[in-house]
Parts: C-alpha cells; sequence; structure tokens
C-alpha cells in the first residue's frame, strides 16, 4: 500500500522460514527486522518490556551486518535466556550498529514461544535500496 | 539466472551439464514425477551451486528426498578431495549430526495394543521435547567436556545403555578428533542443560510395528520380525551443534574474499581442507557430532524406562536393542575408490544417509555380511524403512542414501492446510496415537506437507542405493 511502510512478510521456504521487511532509513530497516524476527519467536503479548539489553553488532557490508544483527538478537534469548519484546537502532554506521532491546527473563511458565529459531542463514539474504526504501531479506533455519 | 536443465540419463538419475563456473556436473536420484515436482524450486540450483566449490569429486550429488535447503539443498551429498577441496559449515548443517535411531524390541504389538495411549503419554511425561527444552541431566564443565570428546561412550561409561550399544552406531557414537577447545563458550553453554532433549520441529520418537519384511535374511540378522514393536528416535545435537554451524559460518563469510574465487551463496561459505580453519572446525563438529550421539543414547534410556514402567515388565521382558544410529548431517573423511585408488575424501551429507556395503570394515561383525543398516523415517506417523547399503551406493554416491521423505509444502502452506482441522484425531483415525509439545507443530508437520517416503524409497531400492529390508508403520508419535 502506497505511502504505508509494510511490517514484514513471511517467506515460503519449503524447509524453513524466511522474511522479508522494508523500512524508510537503514535504522528503520534493520529496528524492523529485529522485531520481525522476535514476532516470529514468541506470542509478544506473553512477555513485558520491563527489562533493557544494549546490543552492539558489526559485519562487512549491510546484508552481513543485518545477519550478524539477528544473531545477537537471537543469543539474547538462546544464550542469555532472555525473551526480547521489542528492539529500536540507535546508531547505525557502515558497518556497525548498536540497539537497545526491551524484554524480561524468560519464564516458560507465562511465555509463549512460537518457534524455535535455530540460526539466521546467510542463504539468499540481502539488504538494499529500492527506490526510495531500504529492503532486507532473511530466511531463519527453524 | 537461467532455468536449470536436467538431462536424463536413466530411469532414475538426471544430470545438469556443467554450466558457468561449475566444476562437475551435478547428479539428482529421482522418478520422473519427483523431477516434475521440482519445477519452481530453488533445489536443482542448489545442486548446481555446490558443483563451483574447488576440489569436488566427480558429481554434485542430491538423493530422491532433495529439497530446497539453505546453501545446499537438503538431500546433497558432495565429496571434497584434501589438496584442493574444502569444508563447508553450511553442507553440513545447523543440527550437526541430526540423525535417527532404531530400537527394537521384545514385544509384538499384541503386547501394547490396548497401551499405547499410554504409552505415548508417559513418553511426552518423561522425554524433555519442545523449543527449548531442557533435560533432567546438568553437566559441569568437565562433564561436557567428557560426552564432547567421548559421545555415546560417556552415556554408556555413565550407566545408559551398554557396550553392546556402541558396536550398533555409526562410527561406534564417536567422532575421533574432538576437541573442546575449538567449541565456543556460547556453545558449551547452549550444552549445558539440553543433554537428553528431543528438541521441536522434525524431531520425534515414534513408536512403530515391522509391517512388512523384503530381505528375509537381512532382517534377520538386524534382528526383526513381523508385528515386533520398535522405537525410532530422530534427533541431533540441540542448541550447541546449532552454535558450532553459526560460529564457524560466521568466521568463513569474513574469509569469503581471500578464497580466491566467486561463492554463488554466502551460505556455502567454506575454507580450504588444508587450512587450519578446517581442522578447527572439524574438530568442533566431530565435538557436536559426539554430543548428539549420547543425546541419543540418552532418549533411547528414557525410552526404555518408560516402556518397562508403563507396562509394569522387567527390561529382559521389554528386551530393548539398538538396531543401529545413523547420522544424516555430517561431513567426514571416509576412503573411497577412484580411478587413482583408493582415495580419503571429505564427503559431506546434508540431509543424506551414509549407505555402506556389505564387507566394508567400518561396519560391526554381526551385519558385516549384509551391509549397514540404513534408517528412513516417513513423516509424522507414516513409519520409516529399514534398508541395506550396497556396492553400487559405494561406487556412485560415496556411500550415501536418503534420508527421508522430504518437504514438499512450507510450514506457512502447511498451517493454511491445516486451519481448521485437527491433525490429531485424523491420525487417530489412521491408528496412530500422536502428542505434541508445541501448540502447532501437528499442523506444520502434517502428513501432506511431505513426499510420500514410499516412493523415496522405491527409488533409492531401485536405483540401487540401497536395498529395501522392511517396513514399519507407526503407532504411536512424540513431537516437540
Amino acid at each position: 500500500m502506497a505511502g504505508k511502510p509494510c511490517l514484514y512478510r513471511l517467506i515460503d521456504h519449503t524447509a524453513d522460514l524466511g522474511m522479508e521487511v522494508c523500512g524508510r532509513d537503514l535504522r528503520d530497516l534493520f529496528s524492523r527486522a529485529g522485531n520481525a524476527m522476535v514476532d516470529m519467536m514468541t506470542d509478544r503479548s506473553t512477555a513485558f518490556p520491563r527489562n533493557e539489553r544494549i546490543l552492539k553488532a558489526t559485519g562487512t557490508d549491510w546484508t552481513d551486518l543485518l545477519i550478524a544483527f539477528l544473531r545477537e538478537l537471537l543469543a539474547l534469548h538462546t544464550i542469555e535466556d532472555f525473551l526480547p519484546v521489542e528492539c529500536s537502532v540507535d546508531t547505525i554506521a557502515p558497518y556497525r550498529l548498536t540497539a537497545l532491546v526491551r524484554g524480561e527473563p524468560c519464564d516458560p511458565s507465562r511465555h509463549r514461544i512460537i518457534r524455535e529459531i535455530k540460526a539466521v542463514t546467510y542463504h539468499g539474504a540481502v539488504v538494499e535500496k529500492t527506490g526510495r526504501r531500504w529492503r532486507g531479506r532473511v530466511i531463519f533455519d527453524v | 539466472m537461467s532455468e536449470i536443465r536436467l538431462e536424463r540419463q536413466d530411469e532414475y538419475r538426471w544430470l545438469i551439464p556443467v554450466e558457468g563456473n561449475m566444476r562437475v556436473p551435478g547428479l539428482i536420484y529421482a522418478s520422473e514425477e519427483m523431477v516434475r515436482g521440482l519445477t519452481g524450486d530453488e533445489s536443482p540450483r542448489q545442486v548446481a551451486n555446490v558443483a563451483e566449490l574447488p576440489g569436488i569429486v566427480r558429481y554434485s550429488l542430491a538423493m530422491p528426498d532433495i529439497h530446497w535447503g539453505y546453501g545446499f539443498p537438503i538431500g546433497g551429498v558432495a565429496a571434497f578431495n584434501r589438496e584442493e577441496g574444502v569444508v563447508s559449515p553450511g553442507g553440513v548443517g545447523y543440527d550437526i549430526n541430526c540423525g535417527c535411531r532404531l530400537v527394537a524390541t521384545k514385544l509384538s504389538f499384541d503386547d501394547i495394543r490396548e497401551r499405547v495411549r499410554d504409552l505415548v503419554s508417559a513418553l511426552l511425561r518423561n522425554v524433555p521435547t519442545g523449543v527449548g527444552s531442557t533435560g533432567s541431566i546438568k553437566l559441569s564443565g568437565q562433564e561436557e567436556r567428557a560426552v564432547l570428546e567421548q559421545g555415546a561412550r560417556w552415556a554408556v561409561k555413565n550407566g545408559y545403555g551398554s557396550v553392546e550399544d556402541l558396536d550398533m552406531m555409526e562410527d561406534g557414537g564417536c567422532l575421533p578428533g574432538a576437541d573442546p577447545e575449538c567449541i565456543s563458550d556460547r556453545a558449551m553453554k547452549r550444552g549445558k542443560e539440553q543433554l537428553g532433549t528431543l528438541g521441536s520441529g522434525n524431531h520425534f520418537l515414534e513408536i512403530e510395528v515391522v509391517d512388512e519384511i523384503f530381505d528375509e535374511e537381512a532382517a534377520r540378522v538386524f534382528g526383526l520380525f513381523i508385528g515386533q514393536v520398535a522405537v525410532m528416535i530422530h534427533s541431533g545435537s540441540r542448541g550447541l551443534g546449532y552454535q558450532v554451524c553459526d560460529d564457524y559460518l560466521a568466521r568463513m563469510v569474513k574469509g569469503i574474499g581471500s578464497l580466491g574465487f566467486e561463492l554463488p551463496d554466502r551460505q556455502l561459505a567454506c575454507t580450504y581442507l588444508s587450512s587450519s580453519l578446517a581442522r578447527e572446525y572439524l574438530a568442533a563438529m566431530a565435538c557436536a557430532a559426539n554430543y548428539a550421539w549420547a543425546n541419543r543414547q540418552l532418549l533411547m534410556h528414557w525410552t526404555e524406562e518408560t516402556f518397562e514402567k508403563t507396562l509394569a515388565a522387567s527390561p529382559r521382558d521389554v528386551g530393548m536393542r539398538l538396531v543401529y544410529d545413523v547420522c544424516h548431517n555430517i561431513a567426514k573423511m571416509e576412503d573411497f575408490p577412484l580411478e587413482e585408488g583408493m582415495t580419503t575424501l571429505c564427503v559431506h551429507r546434508k540431509g543424506a544417509t551414509r549407505a555402506f556395503p556389505p564387507g566394508h570394515e567400518a561396519l560391526c561383525r554381526r551385519y558385516r555380511s549384509i551391509g549397514q543398516p540404513v534408517l528412513i523415517p516417513g513423516d509424522m506417523g507414516t513409519g520409516s524403512y529399514v534398508l541395506a547399503g550396497t556396492d553400487k551406493a559405494f561406487r556412485e554416491t560415496f556411500g550415501s542414501a536418503c534420508h527421508g521423505a522430504g518437504r514438499t509444502m512450507s510450514r506457512n502452506q502447511a498451517m493454511k492446510t491445516s486451519r481448521g482441522r485437527s491433525i490429531g484425531q485424523e491420525m487417530a483415525k489412521r491408528g496412530v496415537i500422536v502428542m505434541a509439545a508445541g501448540k502447532t507443530t501437528l499442523q506444520e508437520e502434517l502428513p501432506e506437507a511431505y513426499k510420500d517416503v514410499n516412493e523415496v524409497v522405491e527409488v533409492v531400492h531401485r536405483a540401487g542405493l540401497a536395498k529395501k529390508v522392511a517396513r514399519l508403520r507407526a503407532v504411536g508419535c512424540i513431537k516437540g
């Protein structure tokens, strides 16, 4: 829809699951990509954004940076037992970023995990400018 | 990008001729109908992409359960020489040593016919299952290192199963060369609490009954008889394996520029086998493979306990015995006959099962006259096949066969197709009691989302890659 920013679109991949995200600029694109991945993992309404984490990532280009960012966000969940609810990219420059992630420690009795994302893959990953927007595409191993 | 051209070689072999940067042709094993089903699928392109990697020997291969993966196709097999060849973590996959084990019992279906529902719900209670599930075992750092170095041997030493089980596993349940120093802190952390857990997605634990025997002699040697109750376990190295792949893939992506050739897909990131990074990855991969073998050994132990308690039967009466354990996501150094003589190659099997022939020294004495048991699970609740490896596979496919049915429908499509249906009830009407820890698992894993395992196995059998020994039908299943 013209003038309305899209949230994210699931990509039908036979074995796994992918997403396509658009943003006004790179900061917007990366923030949306982070929130989209969290949305695919968990029912966000079951958790509260009561704690904060600062997340940093670096890459060799924009695509690599997107993968690195999503890998770090996923690691918060799989390694730190922290359930992200929302994230926003604070600073982004070639090719590093800082993001603020809000969420809370995992509580299996309360939180609903929709699906396990094993990993963020490089397969067919893209970050590109299309017209006035930025577009990103990532496939996850689920 | 141009459409991939498939040239028919014979009834079940389809060649992708060398084009562009391909170094060898691609070769897909499939029936005509399966090839028609590949139209619009990315997997033949992925077979061609793998053929661009240096040091690849003969062909980039795909088994009949081929489907779209990331980087390598699922069902892909590729062997690389040690001199110019590479190893690719994406060619092994995230779930390192994801695999299957078949456990036979002394029970006949009549012994459990009225107790299947009790058994399935007891298994769901006793076997840690589902997203991020943790087990009852919490490993210390030292214990975890021992698991990574010793694999299933660690489990046996700690009272889970018997020494005889080790003979019935690929590589005796322990891949040599494992070095925990090559494992990151993140991977160690993920491995601490997940040993002895089934996981989620397509992993399962299924109660099956031997339904049909195709080869009496092989079935006798494998200890299978009509009406016999058996258990198939499908699981892998859990978060530790995913992290090993993720860590090394990221390191290899950073080095793409210095490889000296263009990669068609970053997920194919690799490193030369002669490099120190390759040695580190293979040592870390071996650790994850060993973790997976210990994991399946523990899952078998909880299964045995559950059967004995639920049926109030002695270990002797239940008589659980490991038939075999195979991995289907791995890269291994193995010897194969090439024109220049026996040659050590690094064989990647990404969703493909080793299928070694009769007489091979890697097989235990009991199975050496028959060939390696090849375990092929179908989709949820359909059942499984046991086949035996052949000389032809050893010569043609680096001793490899298929690994399962192979998805045809995305998870999203599967969710749409199953909307408003109770998959659990549908399966129960077909005589299979299915229970899952996850709310959407049964919907995503519905049987129509997969190819027909009967057809996949038929192609493998007729193409001579492995011969059919027995078919098992499912009667109960737990999913993550």
